[in-house]
């Protein structure tokens, strides 16, 4: 069967091997599936998260205030709602919603809680937590993984070098240092293989217009 | 020997609906119909069919205003779905 993509799809009976061919390709079509906004999220996080680490450097350097650190807080909630508003979809745009769409979700899910909640101790109590060696591993984690699940090199390569960078933040004392090595890892992470994945998705609704 | 086909499957646009709901967890209507090219009362005739089947579960909500047609595949459409697979296979041996 050659029927184009686009072709309207009838009633009609189907011989054996138009049907082995029809489902092959409806599930092909579905799993070479990129969203148009793929890379959205990355960069939504990635430069966030640079945007806070500059402030939060730039006000803690000018007034030594420690209080400047529930700045941090913002974060999630910008994240939040940059996430609501950018991925919103036209009701006239159609969904799907695979297997790795709800396992990538889930571990974003408990990777994003574990980091509050590690936030939240460290800004709130008096415990000496190790917070940037903690979130950049976790966030590395969490990078590597989807990489792997979504088969997104960029991602897992950006992630394991987070994990192979995490240690220096028990290392370097430096403020100015910590800062600068967490946007490096949050560039690594997320922001490149953001760009990478909105340049592949925008080539292949370009070629799908074609 | 020939295995015989399910008739509900065995049809274009409701095999179609059938593939893309095997490798997905659930689709909706506005997708199904970008992917199938077929037109929304045509589609909208074939889901009821699958749904009355037990083939798929079809939910009704909203997205902001509009509302929108969440359709998945359920256990009975996915064991309908592998004997039609092994039936066709008997045709191509």
């Amino acid at each position: 069967m050659e029927k184009q993509k686009n072709t309207p799809l009838e009633n009609r009976e189907l011989n054996a091997a138009e049907s082995l061919a029809l489902i092959n390709r409806m599930i092909e079509t579905t799993r070479n599936r990129m969203e148009s906004k793929a890379g959205w999220p990355f960069l939504i996080w990635g430069y966030l998260t640079v945007a806070f680490t500059l402030a939060f450097y730039a006000a803690f350097a000018w007034t030594h205030d420690v209080r400047w650190a529930w700045l941090w807080f913002g974060l999630p909630l910008c994240g939040w709602l940059g996430m609501t508003l950018a991925l919103r979809k036209h009701p006239a745009e159609g969904s799907v919603r695979t297997i790795i769409d709800r396992v990538i979700g889930q571990i974003w899910l408990v990777l994003g809680i574990a980091a509050f909640v590690l936030t939240c101790t460290c800004i709130t109590t008096s415990l000496r937590i190790p917070i940037f060696f903690l979130i950049v591993l976790l966030m590395g984690i969490g990078c590597a993984l989807t990489g792997l699940v979504c088969r997104f090199t960029p991602s897992t390569v950006g992630g394991f070098v987070c994990i192979a960078l995490a240690p220096l933040f028990l290392i370097v004392r430096d403020n100015a240092a910590n800062a600068a090595l967490f946007i490096v890892a949050f560039t690594a992470m997320m922001i490149i293989p953001g760009h990478i994945l909105c340049y592949r998705s925008n080539r292949q609704a370009k070629q799908h217009h074609v | 020997m020939f295995k015989e086909l399910n008739p509900l499957l065995h049809s274009e646009l409701r095999l179609a609906v059938m593939s893309i709901l095997i490798g997905v967890e659930s689709a909706d209507f506005v997708y199904l119909r970008e992917q199938t090219g077929a037109t929304a009362g045509n589609l909208s005739v074939q889901l009821d069919k699958l749904a009355k089947a037990g083939y798929i579960g079809i939910e009704k909500g909203f997205r902001g205003k509009m509302p929108r047609t969440v359709c998945r595949i359920t256990e009975v459409g996915r064991d309908a779905f592998a004997e039609y697979v092994d039936a066709l296979k008997s045709y191509i041996k």
